[in-house]
């Protein structure tokens, strides 16, 4: 099921973004990617409007924003897990250049879990209270291979110990009640790493842990990631966690991309204002005071016809509102700002 | 986000009024019906006084709710409570005596005079489910009002105090929720023998457990919320505590259970005088006429059960649903 | 926590339950207005009757006292006699609780079979047919007066379809003999088919009457448990992992829905077995709760006073051995 190729030509914004210095396909590629809540009929809110992404073979990307910038929607559309009532409106999301957007629920089974993976923050949360750890880490084996019950449950304890779990055959009989936070996200990682799948998106892995423990967490994540040669997508509001880990970085606000390119150029000299602001507001010890962007995010209601952060943004001016900024390329990154 | 900021106050009658007339005719309707049957209710002479009183009571609870566009309360399920309660006031105003014998021939089926056909002494039995709406509603309005006022204060009590108080009170409902409700009054109706004041005590009785246990439920995680240390470090007086901050937070469970109970007092009352416990016999009274018509059944003569059981079906049903909606209202 | 510890602990909250219910039953018997003699020994007996009745009781005694009374004679299994039926009660109930048992379990295991299924599949796909069929089942069912069902089935089964025997009783042919007391049971056992099936059809109807009405709720409740368990992050993971829809029904969410269904299920049926008043009542069943209806009507109490006490001791009897078959099963509890 590859898509026609004449998609990734006809579809707006740059197609090789993020990739530009590898020849092969990249691991995923999201295009244009518009999703809308509600009946097409009504006035439905849009709360993503546009995503370009793009993340190579054994790259790790960062995707940064405030609460309800449509990270995780944007992880959900790529699983094929929208929310009752999303839906796409338009774009294109490729896996390994393999067309997600209209592609079978059956095969959408078989590529979850099996060639890319999720790990969820509140790791307690996201572990069935009346399975063993082991067994539901066995059973993603079983759906993803011809593993057997044996085989699969021994191969879940291994993966168990390769994640630092101690004393791995017998945990892995326990239940999540008897886990530790910081343990239940190492089986997280475990059953999301299963079945060697080439993307995992870790959506605020580390939320929810003591601060000792994350750091602890994300180390383990992009070590096994590494180890594997997986391409990791990690979702985080915290700028330092993107700068600490990963090599890219893409800048969300109000549902768009607004700035995506290498994290040290990215964090170090943003093109875009919002990218500036947003580095502002992240508090660093020797900060007097903290610095709050003024004004509200846009109500998502409706496709909007302007720079998103127009309203909020020091260096607005008319040409700002003038359409929808377009991604395009600035030295090595890419920028949605007319400023830029 | 468990620990919402107390919900102020409802708005004053004016600026309800004012947002009724913004938000469409269809709410004014609804509005102008409650205030009739307000009206009604304070001015309409019977010998229902405490049914008016609790009329009243329920038209000033639900006024609010009605009017209020942020709040949307079903129309539907409303709709036909406010009619029910409003066949129950002014209907029997136009039927025939309900005590009335031979107000036709005795045992004949439904016709365009007799729209519910006539029972073996040949009353009018469209007349008697008029009459036992106002019965039963009134039983059923009474005895759940009695019971939120006992239990509640009871339940929220439980909850600030803690402690012995607490546990003793909970003991105590748990060992009463041991019992099948009918039963229980069964039990008690057997021992102190029926009449409509009795049942009324009776039927509240059986339920001030559920709103203890209910309101303590609904009290105990907010006492100590930030909003209530908050107001207790301003130096809110303990009452004003429980009247401005806790009570407003409780307010929906409870008016959603206070419908259901409503439903559950007029099932019991019409149970009770099914096996011949309830009201005294010529009383029109829903379940009593299922009664009536269970020993005519043998002759297949199926219309003198079937109304009046249809009757507490709606009923029971609309509040049940009334119920619902103001449960899942934000 | 070990399981004989946990058991003990629900044996002492079973002795305080049962001590808080027999509190009530003395309490509605002795404390509220009228002669509890009278109750006893009937409006009819003459003033010796009531004066020996009231010597035996103590009734001219402090309160306290009477209540010490009154627990001794319920731990020595006296519950006194009916004059009804001049038996002691106890014997009287013996002879009629099988057939609350038979009907109680036949409409328990009907009323799970519909509607935990029901609730399961119509929680799984929003605003889908089941999904408000499901709806309307369960705001009929719990709305609907039992009694009213009741006749209601009797006219259209019976009178009208010719479909099922008279509502008069546990049967209508032989009765086989007795080993459990259980119609069914007992011609199973004997091999008596003609009677097996004469029991179950009387059976039929108001087993159905009361599966509905309990049924309601419990498919309220696990419709309500269902969705949310389909909505939980461990369900979203699973699924964001490949786990197939059928495993994620069966395996994933069942468990955790299925453990608060069984003790709502346990609950209802606790209930039940004390005496299913009003189909018992309209289907002229011969169980406890017919007896306590006849006995009242008769100015009998004891019966009266018995039943209720039943009810509330096999409600709390089932609610226990729930309790602590979860205790035994869920993961949770169990390390």
């Amino acid at each position: 099921m590859s898509a026609p190729d004449g998609l990734a030509a006809a579809a707006p914004g740059p197609a090789d973004l993020g990739a530009s210095d590898r020849a092969e396909v990249p691991v995923l590629d999201v295009l244009d990617l518009t999703v809308g809540f509600g009946p097409a009929a009504k006035r439905r809110s849009i709360p993503l409007q546009g995503i370009h992404l793009q993340v190579a073979a054994s790259e790790r990307m960062a995707l940064v924003g405030e609460s309800g910038s449509g990270k995780s929607l944007t992880a959900a559309a790529v699983l094929g897990l929208l929310p009752y009532g999303a839906e796409v409106i338009r774009g294109s999301i490729r896996l390994d250049g393999e067309e997600l957007i209209g592609a079978s629920e059956r095969r959408l089974r078989e590529l979850r879990g099996g060639r890319m993976a999720i790990m969820f923050q509140n790791p307690r949360a996201s572990l069935n209270p009346v399975l063993t750890v082991g067994g539901q880490i066995a059973e993603v084996i079983r759906v993803h291979g011809d593993a057997g019950r044996k085989e699969s449950w021994t191969q879940a304890v291994d993966l168990l110990s390769e994640m630092g779990i101690p004393d791995a055959g017998r945990r892995a009989k326990d239940y999540v009640h008897q886990y530790s936070g910081g343990m239940a996200q190492r089986a997280a990682l475990a059953m999301a790493l299963s079945c060697r799948p080439d993307l995992l998106i870790a959506d605020e892995p580390t939320t929810g842990l003591d601060a000792t423990l994350q750091q602890q967490v994300l180390e383990l994540v992009v070590e096994q990631v590494g180890s594997r040669n997986a391409s990791l997508l990690l979702i985080t509001h915290d700028i330092a966690v993107a700068r600490s880990h990963c090599e890219r970085t893409t800048v969300m606000y109000a549902g768009r991309v607004m700035e995506s390119g290498p994290t040290s150029s990215v964090t170090g000299s943003p093109k875009n204002p919002y990218t500036g602001a947003l580095l502002k507001a992240f508090v660093t010890v020797d900060q007097r005071r903290m610095y709050a962007i003024g004004g509200t995010v846009p109500t998502l209601v409706g496709e909007l016809s302007e720079c998103a952060f127009a309203d909020r943004c020091p260096l607005a001016a008319a040409e700002c509102r003038d359409g929808v900024p377009e991604l395009r390329p600035i030295e090595d990154r890419h920028v949605a700002c007319v400023k830029a | 986000m468990s620990t919402a900021p107390p919900r102020a106050p409802a708005g004053t009658a004016t600026a309800g009024v004012r947002r009724a007339i913004a938000a469409g005719p269809v709410r004014v309707l609804v509005a102008v019906a409650t205030m009739a049957i307000l009206l009604v209710a304070l001015v309409w002479d019977s010998e229902w006084r405490a049914l008016r009183v609790v009329l009243t009571v329920l038209a000033i609870m639900v006024a609010p709710a009605v009017w209020d566009p942020q709040r949307r309360v079903i129309r539907p399920a409303v709709g036909v409570m406010l009619a029910l309660i409003l066949l129950a006031l002014i209907g029997p105003l136009f039927t025939r005596d309900p005590l009335m014998l031979s107000a036709g021939e005795s045992l004949v089926g439904p016709s365009s005079d007799l729209w519910f056909g006539t029972d073996q002494f040949g009353r009018d039995i469209f007349a008697r489910a008029i009459h036992g709406a106002r019965l039963d509603l009134g039983v059923g309005f009474s005895a759940a009002a009695l019971a939120v006022v006992v239990g509640m204060p009871l339940g929220a009590l439980a909850a600030l105090r803690g402690g012995l108080f607490d546990s003793v009170l909970l003991r105590i409902s748990e060992s009463f929720q041991a019992f099948p409700t009918l039963l229980l009054a069964l039990g008690i109706v057997a021992a102190v023998g029926p009449s409509i004041p009795i049942l009324i005590l009776i039927i509240a009785i059986v339920n001030v457990p559920v709103y203890m246990r209910l309101t303590r439920s609904a009290v105990a995680p907010i006492v100590n919320a930030d909003f209530v240390l908050a107001a207790r470090c301003a130096g809110q007086r303990e009452l004003t505590i429980l009247l401005r901050h806790i009570l407003p937070n409780v307010k929906q469970v409870v008016l959603a259970q206070f419908s259901v109970n409503v439903a559950w007092a007029i099932q019991i009352l019409a149970a009770l005088s099914f096996v011949g416990l309830g009201v005294p016999v010529p009383t029109p009274e829903w379940g009593a006429m299922v009664r009536e018509g269970y020993e005519q059944l043998v002759y297949g003569r199926w219309w003198i059960s079937l109304f009046p059981g249809l009757a507490i079906l709606v009923t029971v049903l609309t509040l049940n649903q009334l119920s619902d909606r103001v449960r899942h209202t934000p | 926590m070990p399981l004989a510890i946990y058991i003990g602990r629900r044996l002492v909250f079973l002795v305080v339950a049962l001590f808080g219910v027999s509190l009530i039953t003395f309490v509605v018997t002795r404390v509220l207005p009228g002669n509890p003699a009278y109750l006893i020994v009937g409006v009819q007996a003459d003033e010796s009757t009531v004066e020996a009745v009231i010597e035996r009781l103590g009734l001219d005694r402090p309160i306290i006292e009477q209540y010490g009374h009154y627990m001794r004679q319920i731990f020595s299994g006296d519950l006194g006699d009916s004059w009804r039926t001049k038996n002691p009660v106890t014997t009287d109930i013996g002879v009629r609780w099988p057939a609350t048992i038979e009907l109680a379990s036949a409409a328990a295991i009907l009323a799970v079979a519909w509607s935990v299924p029901f609730g399961i599949v119509s929680a799984l796909r929003r605003r889908s047919l089941s999904d408000r069929l499901a709806n309307v089942a369960s705001g009929m069912g719990v709305s609907i007066p039992e009694f009213w069902l009741g006749i209601i089935l009797i006219l259209v089964f019976f009178f009208h379809l010719d479909f099922a025997p008279a509502p008069i009783g546990r049967s209508l042919g032989t009765v086989p003999p007795d080993v459990t007391g259980l119609y069914t049971l007992d011609s199973v056992i004997a091999g008596d088919w003609g009677a097996l099936r004469s029991a179950l059809a009387q059976l039929a109807l108001p087993a159905i009457t009361l599966a509905v009405t309990t049924g309601a709720p419990l498919l309220r409740v696990t419709r309500g448990f269902m969705r949310e368990t389909m909505a939980s992050h461990h369900i979203r993971s699973a699924r964001a992992l490949g786990v197939p829809e059928r495993s994620i029904v069966l395996r994933h969410a069942l468990p955790n829905v299925l453990l608060p269904v069984s003790t709502m299920a346990a609950m209802m049926y606790g209930y039940l077995l004390g005496g299913t008043v009003l189909v018992e009542f309209v289907f002229a069943w011969p169980g406890i709760g017919k007896y306590a209806i006849d006995s009242i009507n008769a100015s009998d109490y004891a019966p009266v006073l018995a039943a209720v006490l039943l009810s509330a001791c096999s409600y709390i009897i089932v609610y226990l051995i729930m309790d602590i078959l979860h205790f035994i099963i869920d993961p949770r509890t169990r390390t």
